[in-house]
């Protein structure tokens, strides 16, 4: 698998130095990503962190401040007729109008995508089970989702901006609905960025995952390189600490007495570096879940 | 094939496919000329990224394990590894050191995890093979 | 919060305190003007003009500031909060207070207004009647938006039918209306018996609106099954109604039309139902009428749509039309469409709700005619008619009005446009307000000339510099074409709109309006300067800068909404 370069002409999408204020408050601050064909992205981050801003910027919705938003290299605020016909997407609101019918919202969507593909789409009506007789309002949380997915997979587009697409759904549809892009993945050529918070959901399906903290990017790299390259450790200390120590390298540092509960960034001699460092030894270490993970680097405890 | 990934484990998923495919493999219940599935299908079927399945699938091709042809899928392979038996042993080094390292740091005597190794070989095999 | 009462009042106060103080603080700027400037002279007569709009106006503010509602996700513009149900209150008080805070501000506000305005220019104003009056306006206001939460086309037949209602019902208490209209309906008692009857009612539609909508409120707070939901979910299919699309859409453009189509098209049509309706029904069923009420009718039922356009047209300007946000629905802003194919779409589901709205008028007039219409009286003006307009000409300038009427009706329809696209709740309030002004001023100006017949000479002698007004017209004729211009050519390069479009649509305009300025010409044939007065107004018709500053701003709402 090819993967990214600032210069990768093959980037779907390219982010350079994006800078985004809402007031006083910096929604995104120097952000840079750049997606190449094919990948499949995991954004994830706290409620808050910047993962819609920086969809919306994707999509057109906002224009960038200073810094450059590029898709399929065009700036989608300049050329939104262009751009947006390759984009399919499903936002977090949930936006569609309550009194059309699902048959008529997939009319409705195939006027504009000349890349709609008929088969397809009645294919996945059925894999979803919907009724496209029946209106928008009386649809449960679920098929709303579903349904929301269906339009936007059916024409087929190069790259899929999904903005939390499981969030409030029940386990079931959530399989479903994570089938469903996984059999678009599997396709040629196929992009997907994804934010979300269920984070096995993210690894089970992302190649690439960018953490993003107070709209900063603090986490970007594969998905094994992301687990790998964190340890979950216990340092055993020869006299108990009355506060918590100091560890570099580490995100997060929890516990009392002698033993201490690190999350740490870097490589097990590195560990065993910081550890030599502090006087104290290495008792237990495992590779942590991604939660661990993120939520180390998003509470930021010490280290 | 029954493969099963757990995301809470520690080690990465194609790395869980491979290993179960292995401990497939040695236990009888794949047998050479088996075909596993196709890589979309187990990634749709494990609800994973088919580029995971992928990686796995060439991890065991590079093992010897499977043999990846065009057109027929992916099978378990006839032969044997070509390795002589000292590099095969060198092979089992690592895991054997950080399986003696573990129980060391349980205390653990050697007896018992040789009791321990001869329980799971029986577990292995299959009931009268 | 120490009581719900309070709660209750503390939460209006708060959501709408910009306005509540505002609105005191321009009342007593015209009261103190009323009291110096306007005294005496010429003006005196104007200001009572003046002063009943602001009244007018300053009671619909307040209704807006009290009818404590809340929009729903799934529909309807705001029904009771739904919060509150939660509060351990009885439904009986949660109905009540908001009532009894919005007729107790109604009522001081009537009384505010005549003492500060009225008073000093001597016409105070009657006290009681108007007080039961716009009391029980309110409280029906209230109910009809409280009790049907989710019907919303229901809701807007129903504020309708009771706008007409309220709308009329003081005709009745003018002396020399009811005498007038009470002959014609041949009922032989006196007035005064009327009058009372009125007040009774009026008094009683306060508790009977509050016992309706605690009964509803009831119903919503436990989910019991309503009584009435028979007749009201058979208007609400109705409006609904319609068959599934199931062919394909031959372009992007046809679905952007059918969606708006489908959105709002129905709204003003289904207005102006509820207007006729309230007309023709009674009048039909009233019995046989004089000339003068049958020319008067049918003049109400040209102005309503136009009328109803340009209050609607507030509505229909914003993104979507039950929803009171301003943003732009993502569910459009992420289809690959340009600024401009929009806003044609839009442009074109107001031409279509347009027609439909006055060809339903039209049958309607002509049926209602036919059926309950005083040819004798219409042919004694009819032969007026004749004498000033000889020959064929009369018929040519009756159907250019009703043209210009259809003009007028959509060119409010989509006036809004700019503002409402654009997001900024500011520029959509001050256009809103704008608007109402206009409306209201126009109502003062009818107000004033019944008043005062010889308003012309009155007119004149007011206002000094009225012959500054054709050079007002000019300017705003000029500012409106170097708008538009500047407007439709950015658009144009950002490539938002196709040349043809623009040419296509500049022509059917200009078309328009050289026939309005033929009407003015055949109508005013020996007065040039009114005749002038008119083709400048005739230039201001068309929507040009309008749907051009629109496309600016859609597209910029588009990329740079707020989070």
């Amino acid at each position: 698998m090819k993967f990214p370069s600032p210069s990768s002409a093959d980037a779907v999408i390219a982010v350079t130095e994006l800078v985004r204020h809402f007031g006083r408050r910096t929604a995104l601050d120097s952000v840079s990503l750049y997606v190449p064909r094919g990948c499949v992205l995991g954004l994830v981050g706290q409620n808050g962190a910047g993962k819609t801003t920086l969809i919306k910027h994707l999509l057109g919705g906002l224009r960038a401040e200073s810094g450059t938003v590029r898709v399929f290299g065009r700036d989608p605020t300049v050329d939104p007729v262009g751009v947006l016909g390759r984009i399919g997407c499903l936002s977090e609101q949930r936006d569609l109008p309550g009194w059309m019918r699902v048959g008529e919202l997939m009319r409705h969507t195939q006027a504009f995508y000349p890349s709609w593909d008929e088969e397809y789409a009645a294919r996945l009506l059925q894999d979803f089970q919907l009724d496209p007789g029946q209106k928008i309002k009386t649809l449960s949380q679920g098929q709303l989702a579903k349904t929301g997915l269906l339009v936007a997979l059916a024409y087929r587009p190069e790259l899929l901006i999904l903005d939390e697409p499981s969030s409030g759904l029940d386990p079931v549809v959530r399989r479903d609905i994570l089938e469903a892009i996984i059999r678009m993945v599997s396709e040629e050529g196929r992009t997907v960025l994804f934010s979300s918070h269920l984070l096995d959901e993210v690894e089970r399906v992302a190649d690439q995952i960018v953490m993003l903290h107070q709209g900063r990017m603090v986490l970007n790299g594969r998905t094994d390189d992301v687990r790998r390259g964190h340890i979950s450790a216990v340092l055993a200390f020869d006299d108990p600490l009355s506060a918590a120590p100091a560890v570099p390298g580490a995100h997060a540092v929890a516990g009392s007495g002698r033993e201490w509960r690190i999350l740490f960034g870097g490589t097990r001699p590195e560990l065993e570096a910081a550890a030599l460092s502090l006087k104290a030894c290495v008792v237990e270490e495992r590779t942590p879940s991604l939660d661990e993970i993120l939520v180390a680097r998003a509470g930021g405890k010490g280290g | 094939m029954q493969i099963r990934i757990s995301i809470q484990e520690g080690a990465p998923i194609y790395q869980q496919i491979v290993d179960q495919v292995k401990y497939l493999v040695a236990g009888g219940r794949l047998r050479p000329g088996d075909d596993l599935l196709p890589i979309r299908v187990l990634a749709e079927q494990l609800r994973i990224n088919p580029n995971t399945v992928a990686r796995a699938y060439l991890e065991l091709e590079r093992e010897g394990i499977v043999s990846m042809r065009q057109g027929s899928g992916t099978q378990i392979a006839e032969v044997k590894s070509p390795l002589s038996r000292r590099e095969k042993l060198k092979r089992l080094a690592p895991p054997a050191d950080a399986l003696l390292a573990d129980a060391r740091n349980l205390g653990l005597e050697f007896e018992d995890v040789v009791q321990l190794l001869r329980e799971r070989e029986s577990a292995l095999s299959p009931k009268g093979v | 919060m120490r009581s719900p009462a309070f709660a209750i009042a503390w939460e209006i106060w708060w959501r709408h305190r910009a306005g509540m103080t505002l609105l005191p603080c321009g009342l007593l700027l015209c009261g103190f003007l009323n009291r110096t400037a306007f005294r005496q002279g010429e003006w005196a007569g104007f200001a009572v003009a003046l002063s009943y709009a602001v009244l007018a106006m300053a009671m619909i503010l307040t209704f807006g500031f009290f009818h404590f509602t809340e929009g729903q996700r799934k529909g309807g513009f705001g029904s009771y909060p739904q919060r509150l149900f939660r509060m351990p209150v009885p439904t009986a008080w949660l109905a009540a207070w908001p009532m009894i805070y919005g007729t107790a501000a109604v009522g001081v506000l009537y009384l505010a207004c005549d003492w500060l305005m009225f008073v000093p220019l001597d016409r105070p104003l009657p006290k009681l009647w108007p007080c039961l009056y716009l009391v029980s306006g309110f409280t029906l206001y209230q109910a009809i938006l409280w009790s049907f939460p989710e019907r919303r086309y229901l809701k807007l037949f129903l504020l309708t039918l009771g706008a007409m209602f309220i709308a009329f019902c003081w005709m009745f208490f003018l002396p020399h209306m009811i005498e007038g209209t009470l002959a014609d309906w041949g009922y032989e008692g006196s007035p005064k018996s009327v009058q009372r009857g009125l007040l009774v009612f009026f008094a009683a539609t306060g508790p009977a609106a509050w016992g309706f909508s605690w009964l509803r409120l009831r119903g919503q707070r436990h989910g019991i099954a309503e009584g009435v939901r028979g007749g009201a979910a058979v208007i609400e299919r109705l409006a609904e109604w319609l068959p599934a699309r199931t062919e394909r859409f031959a372009s992007p453009d046809a679905a952007l039309f059918w969606h708006e189509w489908r959105q709002t098209g129905f709204i003003l049509p289904l207005a102006v139902a509820g207007v006729l309706a309230m007309t023709c029904i009674p009048s039909w069923l009233s019995g046989p009428l004089t000339g003068q009420t049958t020319m008067g009718l049918l003049t109400w039922m040209v102005i309503a749509p136009v009328l109803l356009a340009a209050i609607i047209g507030r509505g229909f300007a914003k993104p979507d039309f039950w929803s009171p946000q301003l943003g732009v629905p993502a569910f459009i802003a992420r289809r690959p469409v340009s600024a401009g194919q929009i806003v044609f779409a839009k442009l074109k589901a107001a031409l279509c709700s347009v027609s439909l709205t006055w060809g339903m008028t039209g049958i309607t007039a002509v049926v209602w005619f036919a059926a309950a219409g005083d040819f004798g009286g219409i042919d004694a003006l009819l032969a007026q008619g004749k004498i000033y307009y000889p020959g064929g000409q009369r018929w040519l300038l009756a159907g250019l009005l009703l043209a210009g009427g259809m003009m007028l009706s959509w060119r409010f329809l989509v006036s809004g446009l700019a503002a409402g696209l654009s997001g900024a709740k500011g520029w959509f309030y001050a256009s809103n307000g704008i608007t109402a002004a206009i409306l209201v001023g126009i109502l003062a100006c009818f107000i004033w000339t019944g008043d005062n017949d010889d308003h012309p000479i009155r007119l004149y002698n007011l206002w000094p510099w009225v012959e500054w007004l054709p050079a007002i017209l000019c300017g705003l004729v000029i500012a409106k074409l170097a708008t538009a211009a500047w407007a439709w050519s950015r658009a144009h390069e950002a490539g938002m709109v196709g040349g043809r479009g623009v040419a296509g649509y500049f022509a059917a305009w200009i078309l328009a309006a050289a026939l309005l300025a033929l009407a003015a010409g055949i109508a005013f044939p020996n007065t040039p300067w009114l005749r002038n007065l008119l083709w400048l107004c005739a230039a201001l018709v068309p929507p040009l800068a309008g749907p051009g500053v629109a496309l600016i701003t859609w597209s910029a709402n588009r990329t740079g909404g707020s989070p």
